[in-house]
């Protein structure tokens, strides 16, 4: 056996040439096995992380409540009682439930944002349209009739976060609030009425009057769409759940509710209307998988990609290997018959053809997979980007309808493939290996046919060839 | 020492090559084969070292029939054989290639005997660790020849190995191979199609109608 690596490594070092293509042929072949794998095990470990995180969000609407984008004040119907909502959360598929509510509030201290002249001009056509009905002038009226679309609105939620809840939205300064009596406004709202980061100033709801502290400004850039939706996203203060509930108000309840995966929809839907009471035709159901469809399709298509491009690049290798052996075995049938007429053992030759390519394969497996260590991160992560930016191009106008649904700004292309998500990068030695051992087994093969077939030959016919 | 009983041979696509060939082969002696081409000088030598077990018949060594299935071991232990050419691997450096005869066969390398038969072959003057590459036909012969030697078989077959030489050095190879022979109490039996060649061995067989003729 020394014998046969001795001679192992004295043919790989005189066959430099030799050796080094078969090096770089394995380099790629195994960084790409690898590659897959990681990919395979850096989308299982996000995937399972999302969804225990966040589940996928289902916000449920009666049917009829709504007229256009106003929501109507009347909610009696929208309401659910706290048992009920105990009770949804007993459901094992359910992950969780958060609450947000739309307060109309008042303020002495601050004062909204108005649409600007030159903005009415542009939708000019548009804005007239909808207003001639109430006014013949069209710049008052339109004050008038999206008075309170533009007036201070606060979005209450419990689970306020700038990844989930506001995804359209950057932070410029602060934090998100977390206490009843924190907010974040826009940077604009709070430019126009000179605010700065821990300011207070006094809102009322209801009739009811309470004092707030800025803790965080955000970001949004106005878009043209927006105006169109008669109001002004700027004009939103961000608060706690906490907040709503200090005003006692009839307010218009929304609550989303996290499933675990989108197969346990329907089972949701049925278990909803039963606890609830409600008929199926006066409720609708918004699925809102956009962090679903924003990062594990995109994976998934990356995964499946290279799925393919894996099985290509081992057939390929594959077939290299077998005309480099089929190639070469002249040469190595000469050399096979001098070993076998030294009366060398069959399966010591076939070893030593099995030893040299292993080698050579090992080699290139430790290499290619520091070649992983060092690009998978930035290349995972710009794959995963790359594909995002992708799929929300194309999905762009199915997915502006959520904004519009939560009161939220709505998505549009530009805003999210600013927002790149970062994944970490998981190593499974378990595949990693199961990978390794896969390629060794077929170069095993493919050597020990070709060989076996050689040395079926008396050593001179060998030689002869 | 060695005995063919009844040979027969044919290659699969039924070209006879033996037909009950029998011949008896002592130690000490040089034994010539020659024939004309394709007459099957090789087949014949293939079969004595045990590469080739298709044949029919028996090989009785030291009085013993030497199964099919322990040719391996018989090749092993007992028999060394050298080519026309291209005896040496050419990815291992001359000394490893001398060397490698000893480690197949599991026998100990004799550092004094290999500078020995250096010397007595002309070969010391060589740079060991050079490829066989870059040597002429007849050192390599002669490589392939101490290789032979120093991994100690009875038995030494050489397949037409003065083929590749000029003439001084044919008459030379065939020298040593029967001094061997006499000295070293081996049997060594060479395949050769030059008269002169096969007139120096102890005797002369020709390969004539599926059998072996004495001279
Ligand atoms: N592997 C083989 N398969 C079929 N026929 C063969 C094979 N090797 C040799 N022969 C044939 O057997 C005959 C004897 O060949 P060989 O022993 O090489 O003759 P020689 O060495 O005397 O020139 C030739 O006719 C040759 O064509
Ligand atoms: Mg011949």
């Amino acid at each position: 056996m020394k014998n046969v690596i001795y001679r192992s490594l004295c043919y790989l070092k005189y066959k430099k040439v030799k050796t080094i293509m078969f090096l770089l042929l394995f380099i790629i072949t195994t960084f790409i096995v690898i590659f897959s794998g990681v990919v395979k095990s850096t989308i299982n470990n996000y995937t399972s992380s999302i969804d225990n995180k966040n589940g996928i969000a289902i916000s449920i609407r009666s049917n009829g409540m709504r007229k256009g984008f106003e929501f109507n004040t009347d909610s009696s119907q929208n309401t659910i009682t706290t048992t009920q909502i105990n009770e949804i959360k007993k459901l094992s598929y359910v992950s969780d439930i958060t609450t947000s509510t739309d307060l109309t509030v008042s303020s002495s201290s601050l004062t909204a944002l108005t649409i600007s002249d030159d903005s009415s001009t542009s939708s000019s056509d548009d804005s007239s349209s909808s207003a001639s009905s109430s006014s013949d002038s069209s710049a008052p009226s339109k004050d008038k009739n999206f008075a309170s679309m533009n007036g201070l609105r606060i979005t209450a939620s419990s689970n306020l976060s700038l990844n989930d809840t506001v995804s359209t939205l950057t932070m410029s300064s602060g934090t998100l609030p977390t206490k009843s009596d924190e907010v974040m406004i826009s940077k604009d709202l709070a430019d126009a009425n000179s605010k700065k980061l821990n300011d207070t100033f006094t809102v009322k709801v209801n009739g009811i009057t309470k004092t707030v502290k800025i803790v965080g400004i955000y970001d949004y850039d106005s878009d043209q769409s927006e105006y169109q939706m008669r109001m002004l996203p700027q004009n939103t203060i961000y608060s706690t759940y906490d907040l709503a509930s200090a005003f006692n108000a009839s307010t218009r309840n929304e609550y989303t509710y996290y499933i675990k995966s989108l197969d346990d929809l329907s089972k949701f839907k049925a278990a909803y209307l039963k606890i609830t009471g409600a008929s199926s035709d006066s409720v609708s159901f918004t699925v809102n998988d956009s962090t679903y469809q924003q990062t594990i399709v995109p994976l998934q298509q990356i995964n499946s990609a290279l799925g393919v491009f894996k099985v290509v690049a081992i057939s390929i290798t594959s077939v290299i290997i077998l005309i480099v052996l089929v190639i070469t075995i002249r040469e190595r049938s000469y050399e096979i018959g001098v070993l076998k007429a030294l009366s060398e053992r069959k399966s010591n030759i076939i070893m030593q053809l099995i030893f040299e390519t292993i080698l050579i394969l090992v080699c290139a497996f430790i290499l290619a997979l520091l070649v992983n260590f060092v690009i998978d991160n930035s290349l995972i992560n710009h794959l995963l980007n790359n594909s995002i930016f992708n799929t929300i191009n194309e999905g762009a106008n199915k997915m502006g309808g959520r904004g519009m649904i939560s009161g939220m700004p709505g998505v549009n292309s530009s805003d999210i493939s600013t927002t790149a998500i970062s994944v970490k990068v998981v190593y499974s030695i378990g595949t990693i290996l199961l990978n390794l051992l896969s390629i060794v087994v077929i170069i095993v093969l493919i050597i020990a046919i070709v060989a076996a077939l050689m040395l079926r030959k008396s050593s001179r016919a060998i030689i002869k060839e | 020492m060695l005995k063919l009983k009844d040979i027969s041979f044919s290659y699969q696509n039924n070209v006879e090559i033996f037909d009950k060939l029998n011949i008896e082969f002592e130690e000490n002696k040089t034994y010539a084969i020659q024939g004309v081409s394709g007459s099957g000088k090789t087949t014949l030598l293939n079969i004595i070292a045990g590469l080739d077990d298709s044949y029919k018949g028996e090989i009785i060594y030291q009085d013993q029939v030497i199964d099919k299935n322990k040719l391996q071991d018989y090749r092993k232990n007992r028999v060394s054989i050298i080519f026309q050419d291209n005896n040496l691997l050419n990815y291992l450096n001359i000394k490893d290639n001398i060397k490698q005869g000893c480690l197949i066969k599991n026998k100990a390398f004799d550092e004094a005997l290999f500078n020995e038969y250096l010397t007595q072959f002309k070969l010391d003057n060589l740079n060991l660790n050079s490829y066989p590459s870059i040597l002429s036909g007849g050192q390599q012969q002669r490589v392939a020849i101490i290789r032979s030697l120093l991994s100690k078989t009875d038995i030494i077959l050489a397949d037409e190995p003065t083929a590749s030489v000029d003439e001084v050095t044919a008459m030379k190879i065939i020298e040593e191979l029967k001094e061997l022979s006499h000295n070293e109490n081996k049997l060594v039996i060479i395949v050769t199609h030059q008269k002169d060649i096969a007139n120096k061995c102890d005797y002369v067989y020709h390969l004539q109608d599926y059998n072996l003729v004495l001279d």
